[in-house]
């Protein structure tokens, strides 16, 4: 007997051991209760972690937070050097070794997308950090911390500010290389949510599955953001800003950090009313002629205006705390909608406004609608805001192209006059080197833009303005606005930028 | 030689008998291959290319660095405490000898085990290089494999400009006379370099840069590597400035206009054959900001040239993470000379972490002393008792540990830095000859006195 104990007894042990690990496996569950009962537990289990990831967090215990303060110092160093090619590595471990960290995530993120975005001269590079930085945040921030609301709100700020703004020079390619991913997942550049919330052929499911799996977007919740603030443009940053600060709201569970993402919506809705409508056109290749590829533009989404006004007055509901602040953005809004709206030929939803606005801030306007936007012309004319003045500028040869239609001539020439005037006014204000960053579209690009629009059978002009619009400015039947767009610009690439006066 | 190259032969056998050569080659071979998989990179083939050499290369030298200590400190010091020591002893051969051959042999493990490991790593990292698309493949060429060498702005001599200006200043002000004369010549030093370093608003500078070799680098692609600083700390803004590179007033001077970011180096390839007749690189650059920007004097500017290819600029960091193996074995075997062996491992790990805390001696003597520094000036006003003990101390082991960190292969590697022949000899010289070689002197000195006969504590 001794010796077939003595023979097994290594084979006993192993028993053993599996049993009462079973056993502790068991006895775990219960204790982990009990600790979340008693308010033991300071933290929350991680849940989602892959099994390196929980193992490391348990294992290391409180050792994690001296590792993660060694690769953050590994960090610094590196930086200072140069040396970033580490720093998604570090930037991974470093949250990971805190995953419920949330100013971790931030920080992490914000250097990524920000601070090392910007050492990198060229453009290409820059947006391999920004990217780098938005899927920390979207892929893995919010799959350990799906509640937290100051993720929410740095990643639609990565969006509204970083992408859609102008202040980094690089900002363009964001926007085009965004554009560009998008479009390949939208139809013709608007989401269909018919086919989206139910996808049929191979092609749908995988568009759809893409936008799940590569972009974490539920197009459910595009919809609902589209019915409640928009329509939107998705494949510009600020609606995806709207998307993230949306499902903030929905899903956080801190109620104070609400404002946050309330401030993001209000601010992406005057953003996306400014610029919000992207005009896609094909532009020519120099060194491949008859090849085309897309190029976009952006103008203002005036289809919005009531909604971005209904998200300043909620935004005033809620902040009370800058509630002045809000009141002067939203006359601020107002006043620009009115005007934009009068420049754009919406004369009535115009005076709908100017109404509007007279009644809520009897100090807004003083003067008749004419008078005002008279005078508005005259304030802009000195504007520097590359934003406010492109609108206005698409606004005047909008009005002009009219004109034409309508046989007003000499109208039309003094509104385009106007407006080239005013273009040549804002090159002269900004410096040489903002010309870049800030450049303005040529006004012939321009008026190319809005023919697209104008001649469009179904959101253009009626036929008959249409056909007279053809008529007095000599275009062909065939005539088409997007294609001769592309050769433009394809032409001032190769002999520079056509002279405007 | 017949003892020296006997005990060699015993070692390696010893190291194959236990199974050490195995088990390591299998570690290194497993973080070779299952490193790439698991990191994470920047998305770039450059950045994949890099973190791939950094962090295999890495591992490689921390297991093999580890395995080093270990086996040094063992290999005698257990033979010592299991009386296996004495069979030799009685042989006719010298003591320092059985050290020397000890250590031999352990080296030549290392350069095994190294030569194994990091041609898988090399072959994996050039087969990976393979897969990408030409374009990709000629950054890497350009950027990581090559061998890239370095020249800076030839800046005159200071020290004169300096002693004229502090004469000057005296003479304005006398009241200077009163001041610290240190502290004064220090603030006029600063006056004089920022001439030499400041590009103001609107303004521009211009660098020639002597490239030692002008013919080499016909046809080849150059880079300029640039650092500049602004007035504000911890700035993260860009700044607009237009580069003119290349000989004055001829047609192939090239002209960059870019926004770049201040604080950290910024790097940038540039047309090959841009120098001029004398084989100087001269650059200009348009200040286009409001704010004046600071290119210091050491690494301001730079210009990276292709020097050699990569293959042998591999092997020669190799050879230098050798070197560092030497010099680990030497110090595992001085600390097994005279101690246990779990006393030995713990002495030689020791030593390492004071290795490893340079930074913390080098903010010693930044701050002139240990602890409650004066946040304004980040120093220490007076200095303690302590301070006059622990600064000298700090200041000589900086200097020693030095002597074995200044290189930095790995580092060099991963960003196509050349490291030259005489880098390699002099790593050699610093790292095995000297500082080795005073852990063996005093190694072979504790081994010739050590009882060897002595009743060990596990009989």
């Amino acid at each position: 007997m001794k010796l077939l104990i003595g023979r097994y007894s290594r084979y006993f042990l192993i028993l053993f051991m599996v049993i009462m690990v079973t056993c502790a496996g068991f006895m775990q569950r219960s204790m982990n209760r009990a600790r979340a009962d008693m308010g033991l537990t300071r933290l929350q289990p991680l849940e989602n972690a892959p099994p390196v990831l929980a193992f490391t967090t348990v294992a290391l215990g409180g050792f994690r937070g001296l590792i993660s303060n060694m690769l953050w110092i590994r960090a610094t160093q590196l930086q200072e050097d140069g040396k970033y090619f580490e720093m998604v590595q570090l930037a991974d471990w470093i949250t990971k070794l805190q995953p419920h960290f949330v100013t971790v995530w931030v920080h992490q993120a914000w250097n990524l997308a920000y601070n090392i975005s910007v050492k990198f001269p060229d453009h290409e590079d820059r947006w391999l950090w920004v990217q780098r930085g938005i899927e920390l945040l979207r892929d893995h921030g919010l799959k350990y911390n799906p509640q937290e609301t100051m993720i929410y709100r740095e990643l639609a700020w990565f969006f509204q500010h970083k992408m859609g703004a102008n202040l980094d020079d690089a900002n363009m390619l964001y926007k085009a290389e965004w554009a560009a991913a998008w479009d390949q997942l939208l139809m013709e550049g608007k989401p269909d949510y018919e086919v989206l919330l139910d996808p049929q052929t191979p092609e749908d499911k995988e568009r759809v599955q893409v936008m799940r799996d590569v972009y974490k977007m539920d197009p459910a919740i595009m919809q609902k953001v589209d019915e409640e603030y928009g329509p939107f443009e998705w494949r510009l940053p600020e609606s995806h800003a709207m998307y993230w600060a949306f499902l903030g709201l929905k899903v956080s569970e801190r109620e104070k950090d609400y404002i946050q993402l309330r401030r993001v919506i209000f601010q992406g809705m005057q953003m996306a009313f400014l610029r919000g409508r992207m005009i896609e056109f094909p532009v020519a290749d120099p060194s491949a002629p008859g090849e085309f590829s897309k190029a976009f533009e952006f103008g203002p989404n005036l289809d919005i205006t009531e909604k971005t006004n209904s998200a300043y007055e909620e935004m005033m509901g809620a902040d009370e705390k800058y509630l002045q602040n809000i009141g002067t953005a939203h006359k601020n809004f107002l006043r620009t909608a009115v005007y934009f709206l009068y420049t754009h030929n919406r004369m009535q939803e115009s005076e709908k406004w100017y109404d509007y606005v007279r009644e809520k801030y009897p100090d807004s306007i003083n003067s008749t609608l004419e008078e005002y936007v008279f005078a508005r012309v005259e304030e802009e004319f000195g504007s520097t805001s590359q934003d406010r003045l492109k609108g206005m500028l698409m606004g005047f040869i909008e009005r002009s192209l009219i004109d034409i239609a309508m046989g007003q001539e000499e109208k039309a020439i003094a509104g385009e006059m106007l407006a080239r005037k005013m273009r040549k006014r804002y090159y002269d204000e900004i410096n040489e080197s903002q010309v870049v960053r800030i450049k303005l579209p040529t006004v012939q690009e321009m008026k190319i833009e809005l023919l697209a629009r104008l001649l469009d059978p179904e959101e253009g002009l009626n036929e008959l303005m249409a056909n007279q619009l053809r008529t007095r400015l000599g275009l062909d039947e065939d005539y088409d606005p997007k294609k001769a767009l592309g050769e433009l610009r394809a032409t001032a690439q190769v002999e520079g930028p056509q002279p405007e006066l | 030689m017949q003892g020296l190259f006997a005990i060699v032969g015993l070692t390696l056998k010893a190291a194959i008998r236990y199974r050490v050569v195995i088990v390591l080659s299998f570690l290194l071979l497993a973080s070779v291959v299952v490193l790439p998989l698991m990191i994470k990179h920047d998305g770039s083939a450059q950045g994949f290319t890099q973190i791939l050499l950094t962090y295999t290369l890495s591992a490689i030298t921390f297991l093999l660095g580890f395995a080093t200590l270990w086996i040094a400190c063992g290999s005698l010091a257990r033979e010592v405490q299991e009386c296996q020591i004495q069979m030799l002893a009685v042989k006719p051969i010298a003591r320092w000898k059985i050290w020397l051959g000890k250590w031999v042999g352990i080296v030549i493990i290392n350069a095994i085990l190294l030569g194994v490991s990091s041609s898988a790593v090399y072959g994996i990292t050039l087969w990976r290089a393979g897969q990408l698309s030409e374009s990709q493949q000629e950054v890497l060429e350009n950027e990581i494999f090559v061998a890239r060498g370095s020249a800076l702005p030839d800046y005159p001599d200071i020290e004169p400009y300096i002693d004229e200006y502090m004469a000057e200043r005296l003479e304005e002000n006398p009241n200077l006379v009163d001041m610290d004369p240190t502290y004064v010549r220090s603030q006029v030093e600063e006056q004089v370099k920022a001439s030499q370093q400041v590009v103001r608003s609107a303004h521009i500078r211009r660098w020639s840069i002597p490239v030692s070799s002008p013919e080499s680098v016909k046809d080849q692609p150059m880079f300029l590597r640039v650092k500049f600083f602004t007035s504000r700390p911890y700035d993260t803004s860009t700044y607009n400035v237009l580069w003119q590179i290349g000989p004055p007033e001829t047609p192939q001077r090239e002209r960059l206009s870019m926004d770049i970011a201040p604080e950290t180096p910024i790097e940038f390839e540039i047309n090959p054959n841009l120098l001029d007749a004398e084989g100087n690189l001269i650059v200009d650059i348009y200040n286009d900001n409001q704010e004046a920007l600071l290119f210091p004097l050491e690494d301001g500017i730079e210009v990276l040239y292709k020097q050699g290819g990569f293959g042998w600029n591999y092997l020669r960091g190799m050879l230098v993470i050798l070197c560092w193996m030497g010099f680990l074995a030497a110090i595992g075997l001085a600390a097994s000379s005279f101690l246990s062996f779990p006393v030995a491992a713990f002495v030689s790990i020791g030593i390492l972490i004071v290795g490893f805390s340079s930074g913390t001696l080098s903010q010693v003597i930044e701050q002139g002393g240990i602890g409650g520094i004066n946040h304004e000036t980040g120093r220490k006003d007076s200095a303690s008792g302590l301070d006059y003990i622990a600064l000298p101390i700090a200041k000589g082991l900086l200097n020693v540990i030095n002597l074995v960190k200044d290189f930095s292969p790995v580092s060099f590697l991963s960003t196509g830095r050349s490291i030259t022949v005489s880098i390699l000899f002099q790593a050699l010289t610093q790292i095995v000859l000297v500082m080795g070689g005073i852990f063996a002197a005093f190694g072979i000195w504790a081994f010739y006195r050590s009882e060897l006969a002595t009743a060990q504590g596990n009989q």
